[in-house]
């Protein structure tokens, strides 16, 4: 078990004696605590990419963002031509994006590790929409333009893909450890947490099953890992000097998702505030993803 | 009057047969590890003698709890905290003992030793003493007996105890820590699980009542006497190593 994780069970067992005190938290205030803990350490986890993909390739400011701005644009336009498609494609990067930031860390090779990803993160998606089917059907159903998001639940597809995925994953994670890949301490770490992502997705309602993963097992490990990474860079780089680098983004970040919010609580835009978040989310994974596993390939 | 009750114990009674069971196995338990003291060196023997106290203890009170449950029927909760509050502090008496070597000082014991006491104590305030039945005395007592097993996870797992097992220069003594560690986080975790499970605890109604007796008695042999075992390994090979000196 990591400091990750302890934090992560830490504040499992806090939500355990809330939930005890209320069992049921009203959506409002699951959403306004989620966000509050996703400002704080999710967006600013990719608050520096451009910081991130400059110390490994020689590219201007200007050809960074001309870059980076243009995959986001792209993917809005493919958003307005198939949504759904969108959706799938946004649902498939951010299962190869968690997977590869869970499993980075270890000597995996190259033959097998984006398989293992994909398998990683896939089984950590299908087993949160698997326990928490039923809100997120009513979830997506309360906008009209989320109700075909639901398609996601027809004929019971992703149930198949739930365990497929899980047990590959277990497979592969053994199969790793057959070939030495992992040592038998990483492979018993990483069983735990498996065991606890299914048991806190279970328990819990899916915006704070979902946020407690982001936020402890995803963010402030990659959080960590860039500090490590820009501290070697730039010599005894303090904490705040680190702040510092993030908060531009970050709070660049925050103005374009209140703009929106804003555009679309006054319907000046004609997109609900669900679909306008997994959109918002779903351009900027793409960009960030890409320049993580860049990140990744000298990260060890 | 037991012999009575004896008697009639029903075949499906799966409670009556884990206490029966738990006496008995923590009672061989003791005997073994009492028992194996002569089989390593001198600086091992303390380790033993408290895997054995605490199989002992556990045996003693599984008795009781036995009895208890078959004259009530009702779940022996006095009997397990007063078992929980003299077995506990002792297993992480034993981390001291395995990091000894490697430098642990008293301090550490005691630090152990107290949060221990502090989780048991108010667990058990939480549990026995919700005389007016509110939630939030549940809870408030529940969170605060959760920070004592909060800190001895954090520190066998990446505080004082993992540093100095980390430090210590044995192979052995390095693993069998992390082993321990692991009966900490998982095998300890049954404990505030079940303490959820209790009457308007979050988790009231995952399991029945009666199934919880079962599970604490399963989960109290197992980190009772496969904690004594993992101690038990270290010994036995620390001692060959040095005997092979």
């Amino acid at each position: 078990m990591n400091k990750f994780s302890f934090l992560y069970l830490t504040t499992c067992y806090l939500l355990a004696s809330i939930f005890t005190l209320n069992s049921h938290i009203d959506i409002s205030h699951q959403i306004i605590g989620s966000l509050f803990l996703i400002t704080l350490f999710g967006i600013p986890h990719g608050a520096i990419d451009n910081i991130i993909l400059k110390s490994e390739v020689k590219i201007s400011n200007l050809k960074f963002y001309t870059l980076y701005v243009s995959c986001i644009i792209i993917y809005i336009i493919t958003w307005f031509i198939s949504p759904i498609i969108s959706f799938y494609i946004f649902l498939l990067i951010s299962s190869y994006h968690f997977g590869e930031s869970q499993l980075a860390n270890y000597k995996i090779s190259n033959s097998n590790k984006k398989i293992v990803y994909l398998l990683w993160g896939v089984s950590l998606m299908s087993t949160l929409f698997y326990y928490n089917e039923v809100e997120l059907i009513n979830l997506f159903s309360s906008f009209n333009d989320t109700e075909i998001l639901n398609s996601l639940f027809y004929f019971n597809f992703f149930k198949i893909v739930f365990y497929v995925s899980n047990v590959l994953t277990f497979l592969s994670l053994l199969f790793l450890l057959l070939k030495n890949q992992i040592k038998a301490s990483i492979f018993k770490s990483e069983l735990f947490q498996l065991f606890l992502l299914h048991i806190t997705f279970y328990l819990f309602p899916v915006i704070i099953s979902f946020t407690l993963y982001f936020v402890f097992l995803h963010s402030l490990k990659v959080l960590s890992q860039e500090f490590n990474y820009l501290n070697i860079l730039y010599k005894n780089l303090s904490v705040s000097k680190f702040i510092i680098m993030l908060t531009p983004h970050t709070l660049l970040s925050l103005a374009f998702l209140s703009v929106f919010i804003y555009l679309s609580q006054n319907n000046i835009i004609n997109i609900s505030i669900l679909l306008l978040t997994i959109i918002g989310i779903s351009v900027i994974t793409l960009p960030h993803s890409i320049v993580m596993t860049k990140f990744y390939e000298k990260f060890k | 009057m037991l012999l009575n009750v004896v008697q009639s114990i029903a075949p499906d009674n799966y409670v009556a047969f884990t206490f029966f069971i738990g006496y008995i196995a923590m009672l061989a338990a003791s005997v073994f590890f009492f028992v194996e003291r002569n089989s390593v060196s001198d600086k091992w023997k303390m380790s033993l003698l408290v895997s054995g106290l605490i199989t002992g203890i556990a045996a003693v009170h599984y008795y009781y709890m036995r009895d208890y449950n078959l004259v009530t029927g009702d779940s022996p909760t006095f009997f397990r905290y007063v078992d929980w509050i003299l077995t506990v502090p002792l297993m992480c008496v034993e981390f001291y003992l395995l990091t000894r070597l490697a430098g642990a000082t008293k301090s550490l014991l005691w630090k152990l030793i107290f949060a221990s006491t502090w989780m048991l104590v108010c667990g058990y305030i939480g549990e026995a003493f919700n005389v007016d039945g509110t939630t939030s005395h549940s809870v408030t007592w529940g969170v605060l007996s959760t920070l004592g097993y909060l800190y001895i996870l954090h520190s066998v797992w990446m505080g004082e105890v993992a540093g100095l097992a980390d430090s210590s220069g044995s192979e052995v003594v390095k693993k069998g820590v992390r082993y321990l560690a692991w009966f900490v986080l998982v095998g300890w975790a049954i404990y505030p699980v079940g303490y959820m499970c209790m009457d308007g605890g979050w988790l009231n109604g995952i399991f029945e009542a009666s199934t919880l007796d079962i599970w604490y008695n399963i989960a109290d042999a197992i980190n009772k006497i496969g904690f004594g075992l993992v101690v038990y390994t270290i010994a036995i090979s620390e001692s060959k190593k040095e005997l092979a000196k």
